[in-house]
Parts: C-alpha cells; structure tokens; sequence
C-alpha cells in the first residue's frame, strides 16, 4: 500500500527550481508562445462578443428587423441566431488548428530546451 | 405509454449498471476514481461533457420554452453552446495542464492553500448541490408526469442510481455513462427531428409558415420578445452573460478535463463538445415549433403547464400518434432516454461535490496531502455516498417546492465568484490571496444576495430588479478581485504566477 501521497504535479525529472521556472517565463520562447496564444485569443473573443452584442442589439432594440422576412417565414432573427452557430464552432475549429502549427512546435520547443535543462 | 416506457428504461438501466460494474474493477487510485485514470479520449471526453449539458433542461426544457414562447427559448441553445468557445479559449488546455483533479488545485496553485483550497472547496461544494438538487427534484416530477409514479419515488430511484454509479465507479462510470447517454440522446433527436421535418416535407420555411398561419400562433412565435423572462434587453443580456460565464467555471465541467491524457485531448475534448453542442442545439427550434404546431401548446399546457412533456408528446405525434404501437414506442424511447438524462447529469454533479469534500477540503486541507491511495479512494467513496442521501432527502424536503432559481444561483456562483478567480489566477500576475478571498467569499454572497432579493424569490416585492444577476454580479466580482489584489501584497503568489504562467501555457511539466 503506497502511502502519503501529495504526489507531485510534475514529473521528477521536470522539477524545476523557482529559478528555471522564471529563466522559462523570460525566454525568448514562451514570450512568442504567450503572443501568439493571447493574439488569437483576443481577436476570437472580440468578434466572438460583437458577434452576440449585434444579436442582442437587433433582438432587443430593433424588433422589426428582427422580424423582417428574407426568405417566406423565414426572418433575420432566425438566420442570425442560426448563423452563430457555424460562425462560433469555426472560430473554435480555426483556434485548434492555429494552436497546433503555430504554437504546439514552439511548446515542444520550450520543453526541450527546460527537460534537457533540469536533467542536466 | 408507461409500461412500455418502464420497460426501456429498465433496459437503459440494466446497461449503466453494467457500465458501473466494468468500471469498479478498474478504480483502484485517486486517479482512477476522480480522472477516470486521464485515460478518456478528446472526442470521448467530448461526449461526456455534452452529457453533462444536455440535461432535462435542455431536453425537456429548451422544446417546452420554444413551443410556448416561440424564438426566444433559443437564447439558452445559443450560450450553452457558445460557452463551450469560452471553455476552448481560456480554460480548456490550462487547466489540463497545471491541475489534477479539481478546480481548486488551479486557484490555490500560487495563493496560500490553506485560505484559498477550503474556500474554493466549499464553492465548488455548493454549486454542485445547488445545481444537483433540482435535478433531483425535476427527476421526481418528470417521473410523476412520464412514468405515472410519485414523485418521491423517482426521486428516491435517481439518487440510489446516483450513489450506485459514484460510489462503486467513480470517474470511470460517470464518464461511460455520460458517453452511452449523449450518443442515445443524440441519435433520438436526430430521429426527432427527421420525422418532424418530414411532415413539413423537410422545409423549415413550412414549419414557420404553420406557426405563422396557426390559429393559436401566429408570427410572434417566430420573432423574439414574447418570453417575460427576457422581455427586457437588460434581462436578456444578463440571462446570456450568466449562463455564458457560468459554464466556463461550474466545477463538474471543469472536472472533466483531468480525465484526458494530455493538453492535445483537452482541447480535442472542448472541440468535441462544440460541435456535439452544436448538434443537439441547432434543432431545438424544430423541437419546440413542431410542438407547438403539431401537438399544440393548449394541449401541452393542459398536461404539463412546465412544457416538459413537449417533446415526448411531438415524438408520439410524428411516429405515428396516440395508440400506434411505432408512436407509443418512439415516445417511450424518448421519456426513457430524459430520465437517463437526469440520471447521467446528477451522477456528474456527485462526484464534482464528493470531490470537493473529499480531496480538496478532508485530503488537502485536514489530511494535508498525507494519506494513502486506498484510504483516499474509501473516503471519496463514502463522500459520494453522504453527498447522494444529502441530495435525496434535500430533494424530497423542497420538492413541493419551486427550486428552479437553485440552479439559477449555482450559475451566478460559478460566474460571479469563480470565473474572476480562475482567469486571474491563469493571466494576471497581480492576483493575491486576499484578492482572490475576497472576489471568491464576496463574489458568492454578491450572487446569492442578488438571486435572494430578485424576482425568483420575492416576485413583484423584488428588491433587486433581474432574475438572472450576472450583468451585475459578474463585473463585481471581477472588481472585488483586482481591488482585493491592488491593495494587498502576495510575494509567493508573483513568483508562483511564472510557474503557473509556464506550466498552463504551455503545459511544461504536466502530470500524464
């Protein structure tokens, strides 16, 4: 029976010291990392949020446009809402794929560089 | 309708038990019974975590509001899935990469544990009960309203399944379980749909134009602004930000992204859940419409002024109508996939409320990280345990009761005092112990105080005019954070926050 486990949340060999955690905050790497994370970040929940602040516009200011018909029954209100749909899940497929070529090798990177260095 | 409804409901619970079984013989960690052993798939874990959202209300609920309301019951299609965006941004691969079982290790990572675990820990407690009771007491009507048995019953039923599934399964069950039920939920919503579409010969401009031109609808059904509960653009916007915020910090979510191998599975697992979301979601109009046109909302109304028996009968409606052995069947089918729906949802809120006592606050904070495997899985089981009778007899005590504001609150919780600490804790290096105890202790009573004195509980008597408070209770509790942070001082917490920044960016040094 194995006993007193706090067990660590990192691997041994990836134990780092206080100071190789901030030697891997300040490298050049994980800047790019950070920047090119939060880059995308930003921009997806700012279109993300104007997306829904036009529907909350429309539906709450703008009844009429709301109900204005574009195609038989078929009315702005309704081809917006739906049009969320597809619009939030691309933003969602676009992030998955610009995080894995363009921030997964340099993640790799970062952890090449810091295994190789508290091995040593 | 009910024998037969029995019947298959038995037969689903035949299989989760079975799934329970399987999955006992494979916990035998702290991981295993908390994280499933992080051996869940992204696509697997993205199943569970729409099983863990397609709940009653979503099911039941979301045709219900459309079929007597029209359009704007779509606002809770919208940001339930949308949330899941939040979820995939922010959340997703950091908490992967620097937590191990709950929301807790992430916001006491680089704070003083000791302050911050039992705070979270009591949190993330109640939200899970806050949310889990009126489950438990929409299982007893529903199971009144879709069995014919009392409520007291069906509620008892649902909390012994829940205890069975947590207790002897843990993570591993819950997560099966959830998994079995996404996909029946989804194939019969997709049947659902198809043989509603079918009878407007797969035009939806001519199941508007029956809405349209129904004596007892007409076009207002189809343009928002009829629901009272978002009659105003400030209730609708707060409705919108309390569920979108909500999702992205409810501990039992949260929960799920431990149960994969690696950061690459917890983002597959919130894409996953994306598109799941998006579905299910995108045919609730069908759902509520199609009620109301073809079922009608009088009829509806007569049987179950909640709406919740919307669905079921439309199933019954399209499959051939009342007395045909194919509409019996089709709906009976559905009201036994609704009950393993709640069924499903309850047992993930057990084990997000048993871990929370039983890791966080018994093995973190009184044990202090020092007890072994076997005694922390025996007090996660007996957690589990307690937290099921707890909900059973909170069940039964208010289930004459409307408790629907619970979940309400649970949602204002997790937005207003969560959701400020989490985002701090990941992104902003100014965050202090005691900015985070004050954004989490008066984050909560802030939610509590606004739900309290709103229209949910005192109705016209409301001293605080929103039924959903996160407009303002959400920015506030962003605001007692950074104004607890700027004026305090945490050396640990700065240094700890580059760790933490390394660690959850870029997952350097995540457990696997």
């Amino acid at each position: 029976m194995s006993t007193a486990v706090s067990k660590p949340l990192l691997k041994p060999d990836l134990q780092l010291v206080p100071d190789r955690w901030a030697e891997a905050y300040e490298s050049e790497t994980f800047k790019t990392i950070s920047r090119k994370r939060f880059a995308f970040v930003i921009l997806a929940l700012l279109a993300f949020s104007a997306v829904f602040l036009v529907l909350w516009i429309v539906q709450s200011m703008f009844p009429a446009l709301a109900g204005h018909r574009v195609y038989g029954y078929v009315n702005v209100n309704f081809v917006y809402t739906m049009a969320i749909f597809p619009f939030v899940w691309i933003l969602g497929f676009a992030f998955v794929r610009y995080v894995r070529r363009k921030v997964y090798p340099l993640e790799r990177e970062l952890n090449r560089q810091f295994e190789r260095g508290t091995k040593q | 309708m009910n024998k037969l409804a029995i019947s298959l409901f038995l037969v689903l619970i035949a299989i989760t038990l079975y799934i329970t079984y399987w999955s006992a013989k494979r916990v035998k960690t702290t991981t295993d019974f908390y994280a499933a052993g992080r051996q869940i798939k992204g696509w697997q874990n993205g199943l569970a975590i729409v099983g863990e959202f397609l709940t009653a209300a979503a099911f039941l609920g979301i045709g219900g509001l459309i079929s007597f309301w029209g359009v704007d019951g779509q606002i809770y299609s919208i940001t339930w899935f949308a949330s899941y965006l939040v979820v995939l941004l922010l959340v997703a691969e950091p908490i992967r990469n620097s937590g191990k079982y709950t929301f807790a290790d992430i916001v006491s990572y680089r704070l003083d544990e000791r302050v911050i675990r039992p705070l979270a820990a009591v949190n993330a407690f109640l939200i899970s009960l806050m949310y889990l009771i009126p489950q438990m007491v929409a299982a007893g009507a529903l199971s009144k309203l879709l069995f014919g048995i009392p409520a007291s019953t069906g509620l008892v039923i649902v909390g012994v399944l829940m205890i069975i599934y947590i207790t002897f399964g843990g993570m591993v069950a819950a997560t099966w379980i959830q998994v079995l039920k996404a996909m029946i939920l989804l194939s019969g919503a997709y049947i659902l749909a198809f043989l509603v579409l079918r009878q407007f010969h797969f035009s939806v401009n001519a199941l508007f134009a029956a809405v349209a031109n129904s004596k007892d609808l007409g076009t207002a059904w189809l343009e928002p602004g009829r629901w009272p509960m978002v009659k105003t653009p400030i209730e609708r916007l707060s409705l919108g930000f309390t569920l979108l915020f909500g999702t992205a910090a409810l501990p039992h979510v949260l929960m799920r992204f431990y149960t994969v191998p690696t950061k690459q599975h917890a983002q597959g697992s919130a894409m996953w859940s994306l598109t799941f979301m998006m579905m299910f979601h995108v045919l609730t109009f069908i759902f509520g419409l199609g009620a109301a046109v073809l079922v009608g909302n009088k009829v509806i109304k007569a049987l179950d002024a909640g709406g919740n028996i919307a669905v079921p009968l439309l199933a019954r409606t399209v499959a051939g109508g009342a007395g045909t052995l194919s509409g019996e069947l089709f709906m009976a089918f559905l009201v036994a996939v609704a009950f393993i729906t709640i069924i499903a949802a309850t047992s993930g809120l057990c084990i997000a409320a048993s871990s929370a006592f039983s890791y966080d606050f018994w093995f973190r904070v009184i044990k202090r990280g020092q007890q072994e495997h076997a005694g922390q899985v025996r007090t996660a089981r007996l957690a589990a345990l307690a937290i099921g009778v707890l909900a059973i007899l909170g069940g039964l005590s208010v289930q004459h009761v409307n408790v629907a504001y619970l979940a309400g609150m649970a949602f204002a919780i997790a937005a207003t005092a969560n959701l400020p600490t989490l985002i701090f804790s990941l992104y902003w290096k100014g965050l202090t112990t005691k900015g985070a105890f004050l954004g989490m202790l008066g984050g909560a009573l802030v939610a509590v105080l606004c739900v309290v004195t709103g229209p949910a509980i005192m109705g016209k008597n409301a001293l605080f005019p929103l039924n959903n408070p996160g407009i303002v209770s959400v920015p506030i509790g962003f605001l007692l954070t950074y104004l607890g942070s700027v004026f305090t001082r945490d050396k640990v917490s700065a240094v700890k926050f580059r760790e933490l920044a390394v660690r959850s960016r870029s997952g350097l040094g995540a457990e696997s």
